[in-house]
């Protein structure tokens, strides 16, 4: 049997006190009243509506009836839990209550008001709905809108600060901005924007003290307020002619450094506080306001604190540029404007790599990155003419109080590189042109042969063949013929030896010089004997070389050496390896006749000679063939002496 | 269900317990009570939902609506960054005046997740906060079920580790 059944009104004084004033207002309602093992043993009212008809005393109502589930016990203090829906379309208010000791569930209708409720609630929150997203459409404009101004190329610093300043006016529905610099204890407004009458004027000079961004920007990036005058810690702030009572503000940080701030505001308070997403708004506007002023503030100083490197600029005559890492020309030189044929003022605020071939961009941008000596080719565009190979030479130096800027040298390197490609077609041109040289000696040299030595051979059959018939001038004839012939097979073989050397493709090997030095003065001890002439031998190092050559070089070097004696002095040759500069040496040192200095070089070329065949022997080719040699082995040679004194001959090993 | 207006939550329990879903958006007065019974391995459970209105600028959650609360799904909806807010505020208000109680968090409304912000501190710190962090959406019924049986998964062994 349910306890609905068994129970009748009236209800219980407890209940009956609670209720007493609804009945007045003709309320529904239903009661339950339990024992300590919340079993209901008493309920009353309209069980039926509520659906605890069916409750029965033998189990707890919250195994009854589970909405209570997690309720009991109900505690000293009254509990309400108001519009509950646990039966469809009704709302009831949920009372739990305990008066002496004893626990009671009051069920009471409240659904017409509920519904009243639900549909205030229901215009409300759809208000809400469409105002949030106008909000969220609002601050899409808005970033759309900030893109489209600092992407304006054509817009000034200042125009451009006043189109942000109005785009965070109509973000926040707020009617005057500002921008303030901050130095020391001051602010000084560098820009305002207001739809009211304020008092601001770009320039005015405010203690941080009496000013709301003084509060915040050491401490925080971000800040607002609504109801400004009832908020204790900014009472007594000066903080505009006309009063603040809503402010939202941004600390503004350039490349440079803590800037100042941005702030909006209004001398009346928002119908809604600030929002998290409005001090973000706030932050982005103070971000790309810092980066405008970052360039700005670099502009400005170029062009008032810096003026001297403008001076600079003007006067030499150097193409230069100043750039940010990103390549932002701070500014550039008068001759880089006329070379690119427009004006000096064109130039900064754009990106340097526009100015150059668009191949060159990468090149160039590492280069700034690099920094400080870092050189790279490239191609300057000009208006009126083709571009100009030019070469960017980077350094890194502080300007003013700009760090990390990049001093751009730009040099015309097109006369340059012209003469280098005209030096170098000439010497594909003197290499052609040596080459046939060389082959015109060789086959002239071997073929003339032939010819002499029918000469050489005739002549000494008409010697043999006249014998003592021969007359005195006939004689005489006979042997000018045959010691011309014979010079001149020393010449033509001396020339081809030159020739071979010239032509030679050496193949090098590792060769001991001390054993090629050896195998010379053996070679040679002949001669050294019949002058009576002493070679001393010093260590010498071994090297990547030619044997043959070398065998070549060391003997005319040496040959030289016993020719070129004085007489009544003993020849003494040293060969020995020396280190001057870090460079090896060989020296061949003689003591014999010396050398006019004037004739250094002149020694070493093909058939040149300072002495006449009566004096000296020879054809000029020897020194010839030696510097050939050198060279065939990357070395070089020189020739130092003091006449009557002795020659040194020095091979310098690995010349540059 | 605990969150902002209008993130879903009515939603999100009509089409748990009804497998209902409607696009129009009908404001939730005072808390509905709802049942559903879950079966996890071998044992059932049953489940008392109570779907309490959403925060708004006007009113705020009454501590008695949370009263008997043996666990809670929090609902945010991404396209609106104020409800991420509005979900730690009430995160804190529970551990503050019923003690800290196990909670699932529903990322709602995945089915337009092309509008969804950034991930933020506070959404990090919530998904840190939570037994688990599961995408929804009411609409296309994506993870609805997973949320609903990750709390009750929550709450049986938190129940099983006080009884211990």
């Amino acid at each position: 049997m349910s306890i609905a059944a068994s129970l009748s009104p009236p209800e219980p004084r407890p209940v009956a006190r609670y209720i007493s004033t609804l009945e007045g207002q003709s309320r529904v309602f239903a009661y339950l009243g339990l024992d300590d093992s919340h079993r209901v043993w008493v309920s009353g009212g309209e069980l039926v509506l509520f659906g605890l008809d069916a409750i029965v005393a033998s189990q707890p109502i919250p195994a009854q009836f589970d909405v209570l589930e997690g309720l009991l016990p109900s505690g000293e203090q009254p509990v309400v839990i108001r519009n509950t829906q646990f039966i469809s379309g009704h709302f009831f208010d949920l009372h739990l209550f305990t008066d002496k000791g004893e626990q009671w569930i009051v069920f009471l209708d409240n659904t017409a008001q509920a519904k009243d409720l639900q549909v205030n609630q229901q215009i409300r929150l759809e208000h809400d709905i469409r105002t949030e997203k106008k909000k969220k459409q609002r601050h899409q404009r808005s970033i759309e809108r900030l893109f489209t101004v600092f992407s304006d190329v054509t817009q000034q610093p200042d125009e451009i600060l006043q189109g942000v300043l109005a785009i965070g006016l109509d973000y926040f529905e707020l009617d005057t901005a500002l921008i303030t610099v901050i130095s020391g204890d001051v602010c000084t407004i560098t820009a305002v924007l207001s739809n009211v009458p304020t008092g601001y004027v770009k320039g005015d000079v405010i203690s941080i003290q009496d000013t709301i961004c003084g509060l915040f920007v050491e401490h925080t990036s971000s800040f607002s307020i609504n109801h400004v005058s009832i908020n204790a810690q900014l009472k007594g702030l000066a903080t505009t002619p006309v009063g603040i009572e809503s402010y939202i503000g941004a600390a503004v940080q350039t490349a440079c450094g803590p800037y100042g701030s941005i702030s909006f505001s209004s001398a009346q308070a928002r119908e809604n506080d600030f929002t998290v997403e409005d001090e973000k708004f706030a932050l982005l506007v103070a971000g790309s306001i810092g980066h405008l002023l970052g360039n700005a503030e670099q502009l400005e100083l170029m062009s008032s604190q810096n003026e001297h490197y403008r001076t600079l600029f003007e006067s030499v005559p150097a193409m230069m540029l100043l750039c940010d890492v990103d390549g932002l020309v701070i500014s550039a030189s008068d001759a880089f404007a006329d070379q690119i044929g427009c004006v000096p003022d064109e130039v900064p605020g754009k990106l340097c790599f526009d100015y150059f071939q668009a191949d060159n961009a990468d090149r160039i941008h590492q280069a700034l990155v690099l920094g400080q000596g870092s050189r790279i080719a490239a191609e300057l565009l000009c208006r009126e003419s083709a571009a100009l190979e030019v070469e960017l030479s980077m350094a890194v130096k502080p300007v003013g109080t700009m760090k990390g800027i990049r001093m751009v040298m730009v040099t015309d390197v097109s006369l340059r590189n012209q003469a280098s490609r005209e030096a170098a077609e000439k010497n594909i041109r003197l290499a052609d042109a040596n080459e046939k040289l060389n082959q015109f000696a060789f086959i002239a040299s071997h073929d003339l042969q032939e010819p002499l030595r029918k000469i050489q051979q005739f002549s000494s059959f008409l010697e043999e063949d006249l014998g003592d018939a021969l007359d005195k001038d006939i004689d005489y004839y006979l042997r000018v013929i045959v010691d011309s012939s014979n010079r001149m097979s020393d010449l033509i073989n001396d020339l081809l030896c030159y020739s071979r050397t010239s032509k030679l493709e050496p193949e090098m090997e590792s060769v001991q010089l001390e054993e090629v030095v050896e195998d010379v003065i053996n070679e040679l001890e002949i001669s050294i004997k019949e002058c009576e002439g002493q070679v001393e031998l010093g260590n010498l190092p071994s090297v990547s070389g030619n044997l043959p050559l070398l065998r070549q070089l060391f003997t005319n070097l040496i040959g030289n050496g016993l020719k070129y004696r004085v007489v009544d002095r003993t020849p003494v040759i040293k060969v020995y390896a020396t280190n001057t500069q870090g460079k090896e040496q060989i020296v061949i040192a003689d003591n014999g006749i010396g050398l006019d200095m004037r004739y250094a070089r002149k020694i070493f070329e093909p058939f040149n000679r300072l002495h006449t065949n009566q004096e000296y022997k020879g054809n000029g080719i020897g020194l010839a063939i030696c510097q050939t040699v050198c060279e065939k082995h990357g070395w070089s040679i020189a020739a130092d002496g003091i006449p009557n004194q002795g020659t040194k001959f020095i091979v310098t090993l690995d010349s540059d | 269900m605990l969150g902002s207006f209008a993130v879903g939550k009515t939603s999100l329990v009509s089409q748990y317990v009804s497998s209902i879903f409607s696009d129009t958006y009908t404001t939730t007065i005072g808390v509905k009570i709802d049942k559903k019974s879950v079966d996890l391995d071998n044992q059932s459970l049953s489940l008392v939902l109570w779907d309490v209105y959403g925060e708004d600028n006007h009113q705020s959650v009454l501590p008695a609506y949370l009263r008997g609360m043996a666990g809670y799904i929090l609902v945010v909806d991404l396209t609106r960054p104020s409800t991420l807010s509005s979900a730690k505020s009430l995160q804190e208000m529970v551990d503050e005046k019923i003690g800290s109680k196990p909670f699932v968090l529903a990322l709602n409304k995945s089915d337009i997740k092309d509008k969804w912000i950034d991930g933020s501190d506070t959404l990090q710190a919530l998904n840190d906060l939570s037994v688990k962090t599961v995408e929804t959406s009411a609409k296309n019924d994506t993870g609805v079920n997973e949320l609903f049986e990750s709390l009750a998964l929550a709450l049986v062994s938190s129940s099983s580790k006080t009884s211990k």
